[in-house]
């Protein structure tokens, strides 16, 4: 196995620090150059010029935009993240809030569709060609290709509109008559939980099932499968324990993507299902000109995309033996 | 969400009020704003259907838990920070003001100041207009915070003076003329305000004030960033106390709290307006719930999650309601209007001739009937029929909404839904003006003005004549026009160096808009005016009709006009309230100064297009019914001289879940936002 | 000009001598691609998209001006009021009108919208997909040609920029900033989706170019874009026809979320548009014959890019 040098290490963390910042000032410049301002909807008729240059300087419109960036990058370095215009709330007490909900969804809906995605995936790719395969492999394709919202709407309307199972909105019961304990609260989630990770799944887990399957297809012809085999193994000990295995590497690698697809997919499901978490907030703060929400909110998801990045790069070098970017740096 | 932009805002640009178009509320010229109109009119009773209204119950059981739904986030509840309208549904629970307005009759009535006078001092202040002396009298006696401290004078005094203080940008228009507040010298009041010109609806605007507490907000060095929740707040003389408060999904306002507290609601002239109930709050506390989207609002009020909702319920289930057990439509009407406005710094949108043209091209049935399927009242003047006092229709034997001299810019059509081209054009080239004067306009009688007011132009500005068709606009066009217009004998793409524009926004909130707007141009195009259409976000559009003032013609809308109509003539139509480019322009200055004004129509800043005398006379005239009379002159001229073409004027229907609850008032403006406050203090237990 | 003529017929000559391999292996590739049934069956629906979108009048029972109960323009008759409460219509077969699919609100059929459409989705698809690679294959030869350098770094860290940016809230600010047409989503679609492309085109890059025919062009002295366009390009297409084909559906489905919070062209008839109405007039759970098609037309061409995606990946990947 390849030692990780620290070297290596701490040139791959600059770079990612680095990353981010570029990333930051992209946004800045982007958000700005969106027509329009926040300042619209906190100027009204009757106002003196006086008091609306008051809310410019409170707000900081009035500095050079050289300046606003400058005092923005440093805020930004010593966690400041500015108050919300639109919301009247320090950005960061909305971060807090909303992030957890947020991720609550995100996760569950990780792990589904990484339990769901592989396991199909194994199982097409090790009969790969055979009746079954073709048809699962097809429906899947046809699942991957629905709209999100769209398919959350037609659950909706059976589960909720129709057969009043599940509820479609909320995270918690919002008025609860029943006692508030860990139980109780954690059944209350799932319960509301249930609509949205389905909907999302449902479609989520094929982008892991599209890796797997061309991988787990490659190792079928690798040595020690066959040797595994001769062995006398059952065929499923051989698909499960000895395939599998080295067939999952690049669909951890693929989680990295398949995340900036979840986050896509939960920004619109967090809006179909009311779910009170970022992906609701960053599309009225962009629409709104709310710049410190909206540049918030980009910036935690880069943060969080730029360290996954980071982090499957570290342990996929530390796992695969076949690369070596650790030496000779 | 998108929207919800800012969703609904009550004193601000709006878009979408739930059934309607667009619309935008504003500052200065919102609710709360005025005198008393003629106090004995009649109820008004304008929007057919039966009135559900109930009179003073006997039989009020007490209690219960009012569920309440919003599509929309409050925006905090720092009353002086924010302006979202689904703040002020709790805020306005909270805060109490020295005077308040009855939703029937629009009177003002004594509140947490118990009487109060005025009289004109002999000092001037601006423009050499009088100073006014107002004095009041507070109501300490009984009235207690909802924290439980007790409240004197000297919070009220100390209130205005942190207002003044601080200048809140919502409240700036109510208070930038008083000159000072402070505890009175005399014996019979208790304390003063001075005014710096005579102001006729001050008692509905400088009395109607929140009054905050000084033991809160005593220290508070910027109000914008103080969140009363978070220090035991948000502490007020209101019915209510916030029990729980989460923005984003459930939020409680609680009145057993507060329970034989409060007795504002026991004052005696309750008793008098038709429809209030005295002694509430009944309930025990109203929970509002928060959702994202209107569809989830409407599910979880057929659902029975909630009792009712915010504003109104989309015009694709009032049927559903009416079908349902146990649900009904609380009726209402507009507080504001849906019109598209003409920039009248551009040729020939500067001619009243060409402007009338556009109102006459405008299928107002299309868009009430087919569009908004019925729940819309053809637009005409820029009050909403509900302030009858200041329509112009009042005083004369006319109908209201139906009368000839409201219909004088109706659709006209050759046959039914095509617009009568001939016609039009020939009002064109023959250069006529609609300006007050009895005449036959495009094949309609016109009898003349209501209120004997002329318009401001005369005659035709410019030569219309029609010639080939040259501009590519209406080359390419579906509509196939055979001709086009000459303005002096130019086309209008030679003058303006393109064809002119009408803005509009995604369908999101608006596909009716959407699908109008793509009506009206057509109907344009097919008299031979090259105009096409441009899409941009709501943000987008306020900020190049209001900040830049840079198009031809925009669709919006006005929720929470006065009812007084002076502040709303003034704020909308006045020239103080436009943005001069021709001035700025002579001293070398920036042309267009880019702020945000109420009036990008530039209408008041020409000779030809202004309504300035009238509107200022009506401002400072402080006797009622000589105010209204010239008010609805002031309107009258607007309506003539088309700086806006008022197309339309909701109709509201507000769903309540009437099972299991009572006490409901209807037909008044807003029911279920400009006065919910009201609503919530009655409905109680069946 | 007789010399000319001479090289042209030799160059023809040679052409086919050059070409003649290449017809033969599309050919075989062809062979290999119809053992694909679902790619054959996205072919098949493609196709049926394109016609809808050359000739939508032939195939649609109305023209999308077509009004319930008034029939098609020019109208010069209004609805009545009970008309109006009627809409939206489910389906009807010729009583009081033909609508097989039923109308929206407004009045309008909605298969004929829905096969008025096609060409909006096979537009922004096709368009948006071309876009991405015409964007991200260069970029992956040069970087992956150049690997290792600092040219393949400062592309890298590029994408690495790129791939920290959310792709669907960063498209509400592409589109935000350049205004909601057609033209600005496909930009905004192709500007954030090239990434994928260039990344794979960069590691096959990487190994061609250490393949031996490579080395001998080099020792040749064949100039780099030479090298690149003539020995490694040829053989990173058919991979980027992939991408090609899974971006598009992307893009397709991209263009509807973006309807569906309200960044939709509704100058254009668009299935994403369709669902925004659906949502802004109320009737998602109330009118499913308007619901469910402009879903299904949707998902079908999304997945006709895929089923195309991925069995043309089988015939480019030599395995199995």
């Amino acid at each position: 196995m390849t030692r990780i040098s620290g070297k290596y290490l701490a040139k791959r963390i600059v770079v990612s620090y680095l990353t981010l910042l570029v990333i930051m000032s992209l946004l800045f410049v982007l958000l700005r150059s969106m027509p329009g301002s926040f300042i619209t909807s906190m100027i009204s008729s009757g106002m003196t010029a006086e008091q609306i240059e008051r809310i410019r300087e409170t707000w900081g419109l009035n500095e050079p935009l050289w300046k606003q960036y400058v005092q923005f990058m440093i805020n930004y370095q010593t966690g400041n993240f500015g108050r919300s215009p639109t919301y009247n709330a320090q950005v960061w007490d909305l971060i807090v809030r909303r992030m957890p909900r947020t991720l609550v969804l995100f996760g569950s809906t990780f792990i589904i569709g990484f339990i769901i995605g592989p396991l199909v995936g194994m199982y097409l790719g090790w009969w790969r060609g055979s009746t079954k395969d073709k048809s699962i492999f097809s429906t899947s394709l046809l699942l991957y290709s629905m709209p999100s919202f769209w398919i959350s709407w037609l659950f909706i309307w059976v589960i909720n509109y129709e057969l009043d199972w599940l509820p479609s909105a909320y995270m918690f019961t919002q008025f609860p008559e029943f006692e508030w304990t860990a139980f109780t609260v954690m059944r209350d989630v799932l319960y509301h939980i249930a609509l949205p990770v389905m909907s999302l799944t449902f479609i989520g887990w094929v982008g892991s099932m599209l890796i797997m399957r061309p991988t787990m297809n490659q190792v079928t012809d690798e040595g020690y499968v066959f040797l595994a085999r001769a062995k006398g193994l059952s065929e499923r000990t051989v698909m499960v324990k000895h395939a599998a295995r080295n067939a999952l590497i690049p669909v951890a690698t693929g989680a990295v993507v398949s995340l900036a697809f979840l986050i896509d997919g939960s920004v619109i499901i967090e809006n179909v299902f009311n779910w009170p978490g970022m992906g609701q907030i960053i599309v009225s703060a962009v629409l709104n000109r709310d710049f410190p929400v909206a540049q918030a909110v980009f910036f935690m998801l880069a943060l969080l995309i730029v360290v996954m990045r980071l982090l499957t790069d570290v342990v996929y070098t530390y796992l695969d033996p076949r690369i070596k970017f650790g030496e000779g740096e | 969400m998108l929207d919800n932009q800012s969703g609904s805002s009550r004193r601000r640009f709006l878009q979408g009020t739930g059934v309607a178009a667009v619309s935008a509320g504003l500052a200065g010229c919102s609710g709360n704003g005025g005198q008393s109109t003629e106090t004995t009119s009649a109820a008004p009773t304008t929007t057919a259907d039966q009135t559900p209204t109930e009179r003073q119950n006997t039989d009020i059981t007490e209690g219960g838990i009012f569920n309440f739904g919003m599509g929309t986030a409050p925006k905090g509840i720092n009353v002086l920070a924010t302006s979202s309208a689904y703040s002020g549904v709790i805020t306005d629970q909270i805060y109490e003001a020295g005077t308040t307005i009855d939703p029937v009759n629009f009177g003002v009535h004594p509140n947490v100041f118990t009487d109060w006078d005025f009289t004109e001092l002999d000092e001037t202040g601006d423009n050499d207009q009088p100073n006014v002396r107002i004095q009041f009298n507070v109501r300490t006696d009984g009235l207690t915070w909802n924290d439980g401290t007790e409240f004197t004078v000297d919070d009220v005094v100390w209130s205005y003076n942190y207002l003044l203080e601080q200048m809140p940008g919502g409240f700036t228009a109510s208070l930038s003329p008083i000159k000072s507040v402070s505890t009175s010298d005399s014996a019979d009041w208790d304390a003063k305000m001075i005014l710096n010109k005579p102001i006729g609806t001050y008692d509905s605007t400088q009395l109607a004030l929140p009054i905050l507490p000084k033991h809160k907000w005593e220290g508070v060095s910027d109000f914008k960033t103080y969140e009363p929740y978070k220090n035991g707040g948000p502490v007020g003389l209101g019915p209510g106390v916030v029990t729980r408060y989460e923005p984003d999904t459930a939020i409680e306002i609680s009145y057993a709290d507060r329970s034989g507290e409060y007795n504002l609601s026991e004052l005696s002239w309750r008793e008098e307006i038709p429809g209030l109930i005295t002694g509430g709050p009944f309930v025990d506390a109203i929970r509002i719930r928060v959702y994202s989207s209107t569809s989830a609002l409407t599910q979880a009020f057929f659902e029975g999650q909630i009792d009712s909702m915010y504003s109104g319920i989309r015009t694709s289930r009032i049927q559903d309601v009416k079908d349902a057990q146990g649900k009904m439509l609380i009726d209402g009407f507009d507080t504001g209007y849906g019109h598209y406005s003409f920039n009248l710094r551009k040729t020939p949108l500067d001619d009243a001739t060409f402007r009338q043209i556009l109102g006459f091209a405008f299928d107002d049935i299309y868009w009430t009937e087919r569009l908004q399927r019925g729940y819309a009242q053809e637009g005409d003047f820029v009050m909403p029929p509900g302030y009858k006092a200041v329509r112009p229709e009042t005083g004369s034997d006319q109908q209201l909404l139906s009368g000839p001299s409201t219909q004088a810019f109706h659709f006209r059509q050759s046959s039914p839904g095509v617009p009568d081209v001939a016609g039009i054009r020939k009002f064109l080239t023959e250069g006529k003006v609609i300006n007050g004067s009895q005449g036959t306009f495009v094949g309609q009688e016109y009898p003349g003005s209501l209120t004997g007011v002329e318009g401001s132009q005369g005659e035709t500005k410019h030569q219309y004549t029609f010639g080939s068709v040259q501009s590519t606009v209406l080359k390419e066009s579906d509509q196939n026009p055979d001709k086009e217009i000459r303005v002096n004998g130019k086309t209008i793409t030679e003058i303006n160096g393109g064809p002119m524009t009408m803005y509009v926004y995604p369908a999101k909130d608006s596909p009716q808009t959407a699908k109008m707007v793509e009506n009206y141009i057509g109907a344009l195009q097919s008299i031979g005016i090259p105009i096409n259409r441009q899409v941009m976000s709501f943000n987008t559009m306020l900020t190049k009709v209001y900040a830049e003032e840079d198009f031809d013609i925009f669709p919006m809308g006005w929720v929470n006009l006065s009812p007084f109509a002076t502040n709303t003539l003034y704020s909308l139509f006045h020239s103080d309230n436009a943005d001069d480019h021709s001035v700025a322009e002579s001293e070398g200055a920036k042309k267009n100064t880019g702020t945000l004004l109420n009036n990008p129509m530039g209408y008041g800043l020409f000779d030809d297009a202004s309504a300035d005398e009238l509107i200022s006379e009506a401002q400072t005239t402080m006797d009622t019914q000589q105010r209204n009379q010239v008010a609805r002159r002031a309107v009258e001229r607007i309506y003539l001289d088309f700086p806006t073409m008022v197309t339309s004027y909701d109709v509201t229907k507000w769903p309540v879940n009437s099972a299991d609850w009572k006490g409901f008032i209807g037909n008044i403006p807003g029911p279920g936002s400009t006065y919910l406050g009201t609503q919530f203090l009655q409905v109680n237990q069946k | 000009m007789a010399t000319e003529q001479s090289d042209s017929g030799q160059d023809g000559r040679s052409i086919r001598r050059r070409w003649e391999p290449r017809i033969e292996r599309l050919r075989r590739g062809w062979d290999r691609y119809t053992e694909h049934k679902i790619g054959v069956v996205g072919l098949i629906i493609l196709i049926i998209y394109a016609l809808w979108s050359i000739a939508p009048g032939v195939f649609a029972p109305h023209s999308p001006d077509w009004v319930a109960y008034l029939g098609e323009p020019p109208i010069k008759s209004r609805l009545t009021g009970e008309q109006i409460r009627s809409l939206p219509h489910p389906p009807a077969f010729g009583d009081p009108f033909f609508a097989p699919f039923g109308t929206n609100s407004l009045g309008n059929g909605v298969l004929t919208l829905v096969i008025y459409s096609a060409q909006n989705a096979m537009y922004i698809g096709l368009a948006a997909g071309m876009l991405s690679s015409l964007v991200g294959v260069p970029l992956g030869l040069i970087s992956g040609f150049y690997g290792d350098t600092w040219i393949d770094e400062a592309i890298q860290r590029f994408v690495d920029i790129m791939y920290g940016l959310p792709f669907l809230p960063f498209l509400i600010v592409l589109v935000a900033i350049r205004g909601i047409t057609t033209t600005n989503i496909i930009i905004g679609i192709a500007v954030t989706s090239w990434l994928n492309n260039c990344i794979t085109v960069r590691g096959e890059t990487l190994s061609l170019k250490e393949r031996s025919y490579v080395e001998s062009a080099k020792v040749a002295g064949a100039s780099d874009t030479r090298i690149i366009f003539r020995h490694i390009m040829p053989n990173v297409l058919p991979i980027s026809f992939v991408f090609l084909a899974q971006d598009a559906a992307g893009a397709v489905i991209a263009q509807a979320s973006l309807a569906y919070l309200g960044l939709a062209d509704f100058t254009a008839n668009s299935w994403g548009l369709m669902l925004e109405n659906i949502k802004s007039t109320g009737y998602v759970f109330k009118a499913w014959w308007w619901l469910i098609p402009p879903g299904i037309a949707l998902m079908l061409m999304a997945a006709s890019f895929y089923f195309i995606g991925f069995s043309m990946e089988d015939v480019t990947n030599p395995q199995r």
